[in-house]
């Protein structure tokens, strides 16, 4: 009996003993879940902001973010590929700034077959297996740029507008938004839409063409940041800064010097970290199988020289980088 | 149906009581401290948590303290070498301005501007952009309104000069410049700087896995420095300032953002900011969880060790109980013949011994009942067997009257010699046990008195081998079965009987046969004569049962009387006994 009362303890030490080991063991960090942002364009100011709010949710959710875009924003076939290659290297969260409405559908719906939760930032895709929109409303966008010009040029004028692609979803609302806003002021005249596809020289030349197609232009409306640079640097070369009124999109760095130095006027801004950052969130909350909010706003807000050093909008335009 | 009984009787057991309460104590006693354990922990854990968090927000203030003093000691050597060199050309000026200016990394600006903001010098040195609105932004204003006075500007962009736009924290100071030509004009000395310095200190604050910590202004309220700056700005992420703001050091918790963190506050000097730490308690929580499992494993470690003594124990207690309980279902059954081993001095092998005793006693009284019960039917055989004498005597004696009337002298003397011989062996000095020719003598004269009784109604015949002369046989087993032929078989029947009467050995018993050819016996009183006690007054059946039962009681019951019998023919009854010589004891 002794001996048996002396295994048992033999026993109940041993056990303890593999207790306390197992206090000893420290959590092992899980392995991050890899998500893909595939933006319009590899570079650009825009998309590297939205690059640093992707990375910032990143960190935040402990989840690997690859960032990839197509050459540029005109290049829709290379981006379907991009979209299809990472699905079949077997992402499990996929956030697109599709550069078609419609021609990414496809991928978008393969993606859902294979369970990836698809987030479209900036640029919709027309397909009902997005999860979720991040992005402004850009028909309210044109109509703020539209309004801004108004105010600008006392609702009196023959206009421009400096389209960057024709068939961009985006770029015809922003231009429907204008056309609309302007359609029961009959003082407020488009003289011609022009497409410089997001091509810095492109949109330059097209400006001067423009300009000396039309000698009685009021105001330009630059419906992106390419556009806006191209029309901005244009206008100072031929001296025109300040007599015609430049109502841009987004706020890069040149663009907010452009703004300062008054060469445009207004500028409609987006909120690109926003887009990156929340793209991020809602992807994880996705994966996550948690419910997530068929579309977010991250709302516009017109800037001009006069506002863009306010305490709040300076946070807004200007990047806290070291 | 048969083992839930078995589980239910189990679950009554003692065993199972035993084993029961003695986990449930220990595994009460073990949780509960284990609470108590926890709790303590817990709460030890915040405390340092909260007290570490204090030292570490500490340490950050006291490094930003330290920082932000040496910026004053940068701004005050700028300031002198502005005031020495009033009189000093623009050139030599810069020159040393920008010695101050690259020994620092941090440094964005260096500037002197009129009342009217006019530049008068600045490093960089490069083109100042158009709507700067220099005057009207804050670093300007307060240097104007508190002149030497140092102060420091809330985080906003720099969009003085060319270049990229930059976040800065600029420290301003009205100051009084004397001109070389005598006049004294107010100026604005503005320096700038990054938040390099800050954000390293910021990053080297390690509050758990996912805590950090933020500047806030102690007037406003306004967050100086985050490391989420970009995501607070983007309104992404907030910051219960407020709540901050009433404490100049110390900790609370906070579940605003909704999750419970600890907030840490400590006031830097001089520059009125304020540093919170934040740490979640979910990660004291990690802790918390590692404790719980730890005491999870300590509970069912106790709980198995517990439950495999107690299972030991309660069967080493309760086996024993056990042990005598099948030993008594066994007497129970009528089984005396036991006696239970006592292996230990406890109460269980104290009442083993009891038991053991009682069994015993109770084993020695039956055995004592059953030979007292025997003795008794023996004599009450023996006082029957002694009422056959008088009856029979008086008979006797009532025929030798009337023999003697008719004068037949000759048969009185017959009949009274006979007598005489029959009361010899009957009473044969006491003895139980006479030889088989005594026994056929005593029949003989029996028989010689009832045919002389009977006026020759029957005839009969003595046979015996030699074997069975010898033989040993209990006394008077004859005489009663001969009655009976007298009686029951030749007295009624209108004919002259014969009876013969025989010993032999059979089957290597002593055989000893009573065979009559009168009435027979009726089948069905046949079966009962041996067994059951007769119904009619005639008393049949006592001397042949007499009989029987005295063998058995004798001799065990292989022995005894056997009878055949046939109606009109005649009976055949059988004695059997063992075969015994004379001489030799049984």
């Amino acid at each position: 009996m002794k001996r048996a009362i002396a295994g048992l303890l033999c026993c109940a030490w041993l056990l303890l003993l593999s207790c306390g080991r197992e206090g000893e063991i420290h959590s092992v960090p899980e392995t991050q879940k890899e998500i893909v942002l595939i933006a319009k364009s590899k570079d650009g100011e825009f998309w590297n902001t939205v690059k640093m709010g992707a990375e910032a949710a990143a960190k935040e959710f402990n989840v690997k973010l690859i960032f990839d875009g197509a050459a540029d924003e005109m290049d829709v076939k290379s981006q379907i590929d991009l979209v299809n290659k990472y699905i079949a290297y077997g992402t499990k969260g996929l956030i697109l700034a599709a550069n078609d409405y419609k021609q990414l559908a496809d991928s978008v719906a393969k993606a859902d077959q294979k369970g990836i939760p698809v987030i479209t930032i900036e640029s919709e895709v027309d397909a009902s297996q997005v999860r979720s929109f991040i992005g402004i409303d850009n028909y309210e966008a044109g109509r703020q740029a539209a309004l801004k010009m108004k105010e600008l040029t006392g609702s009196q004028g023959r206009f421009i507008i400096l389209n960057y692609i024709q068939g961009s979803r985006n770029a015809e609302q922003r231009e429907k938004g204008i056309r609309d806003e302007w359609a029961n002021t009959p003082g407020m005249q488009v003289v011609e839409t022009a497409y410089c596809n997001s091509d810095l020289i492109r949109c330059g030349q097209m400006t001067k063409e423009l300009l000396a197609k039309y000698n009685d232009i009021d105001g330009i409306l630059a419906l992106n940041a390419v556009a806006s640079i191209g029309a901005a640097e244009q206008l100072k070369i031929l001296k025109q800064d300040g007599q015609i009124k430049l109502v841009a999109f987004d706020n890069t760095p040149e663009e907010l010097e452009w703004l300062q130095e008054g060469v445009i006027q207004a500028t409609v801004i987006q909120n690109p970290f926003s887009m990156g950052y929340l793209g991020v969130k809602t992807a994880v909350e996705a994966m996550g199988r948690q419910s997530v909010p068929s579309r977010i706003d991250t709302g516009t807000k017109v800037i001009d020289a006069e506002n863009m050093f306010w305490s709040d909008n300076q946070k807004m335009l200007f990047p806290f980088v070291q | 149906v048969r083992g839930f009984r078995i589980r239910f009787y189990q679950f009554k057991s003692i065993q199972f009581l035993i084993a029961a309460s003695f986990t449930a104590m220990t595994v009460l006693v073990v949780f509960f401290v284990s609470i108590v354990l926890y709790n303590k922990f817990n709460r030890t854990a915040e405390n340092n948590t909260s007290l570490s968090n204090q030292q570490i927000i500490y340490q950050v203030a006291t490094n930003l303290e330290y920082y932000i003093r040496s910026m004053t000691n940068v701004f005050t050597s700028v300031e002198i070498q502005i005031r020495t060199n009033g009189e000093l050309t623009q050139e030599s000026l810069n020159e040393h301005l920008d010695t101050i200016f690259h020994t620092r990394e941090d440094l964005v600006t260096i500037g002197l501007f009129t009342e009217s903001g006019v530049r008068m010098t600045s490093l960089p040195s490069t083109d100042m952009r158009s709507n700067t609105h220099l005057t009207s932004q804050s670093w300007f204003r307060s240097a104007i309104e508190n002149p030497n006075h140092l102060s420091f500007s809330v985080p906003h962009v720099q969009n003085l000069f060319k270049g990229r736009y930059k976040w800065v924290v600029s420290m301003s100071k009205g100051i009084k410049l004397k001109k070389a030509n005598g006049e004294v004009i107010n100026a604005v000395l503005l320096v700038d700087a990054n938040f390099k310095m800050i954000d390293d200190l910021s990053r080297s604050v390690k509050l758990g896995q996912k805590g950090y910590a933020y500047i806030i202004d102690d007037s406003a309220g306004n967050i100086i420095y985050h490391p989420q700056q970009q995501l607070i700005y983007a309104g992404l992420k907030y910051e219960n300032v407020e709540q901050a703001l009433k404490y100049t050091y110390g900790s609370y918790l906070d579940d605003s953002t909704g999750v419970d963190r600890l907030i840490t506050i400590q006031t830097v000097n001089n520059v009125g900011w304020k540093i919170v730490g934040v740490s979640y308690m979910d990660e004291i929580v990690t802790t918390r969880k590692e404790i719980s499992a730890f005491l999870l494993w300590l509970l069912l470690c106790v709980l198995a060790f517990v439950l495999l003594i107690t299972l030991y124990m309660s069967a080493k207690i309760s086996q024993p109980i056990k042990r005598l309980e099948k030993s008594m279902q066994l007497v129970e059954r009528g089984n005396f013949d036991i006696h239970i081993p006592i292996r230990r001095d406890d109460e269980v092998g104290r009442l083993s011994r009891r038991f053991n005793l009682m069994v015993n006693r109770i084993r020695e009284l039956m055995n004592q009942n059953i030979y007292e019960q025997e003795a008794k039917r023996k004599s009450e055989l023996e006082v029957l067997q002694s009422q056959i004498h008088p009856h029979f005597l008086y008979n006797t004696l009532n025929s030798v009257v009337r023999l003697a009337g008719t004068g037949k002298n000759e048969d009185v003397i017959t009949m009274i010699t006979s007598l005489s011989r029959f009361f010899r062996i009957s009473l044969s000095r006491g003895e139980h046990f006479i030889s088989v020719a005594d026994e056929l003598e005593h029949i003989r004269n029996y028989l010689i008195i009832q045919k002389m009784r009977y006026k020759n109604k029957f005839e009969y015949a003595i046979e015996a081998e030699e074997d069975a002369l010898q033989c040993k046989t209990l006394k008077l087993v004859l005489q009663p079965l001969v009655e009976n032929a007298i009686y029951h078989g030749i007295e009624p029947s209108a004919d002259e009987g014969f009876i013969t009467i025989s010993a032999r050995i059979l089957d290597g018993k002593l055989c000893l046969e009573v065979k009559d050819d009168g009435l027979g016996i009726p089948e069905d009183k046949l079966s009962v004569l041996l067994t059951d006690f007769p119904s009619n007054v005639e008393g049949t059946g006592i001397g042949l049962r007499n009989v029987h039962e005295r063998i058995r009681l004798n001799y065990g019951e292989d022995y005894g009387v056997e009878i055949q019998s046939e109606r009109e023919e005649g009976t055949q009854v059988r004695v059997w006994l063992p075969y015994l010589q004379e001489g030799v004891e049984s």
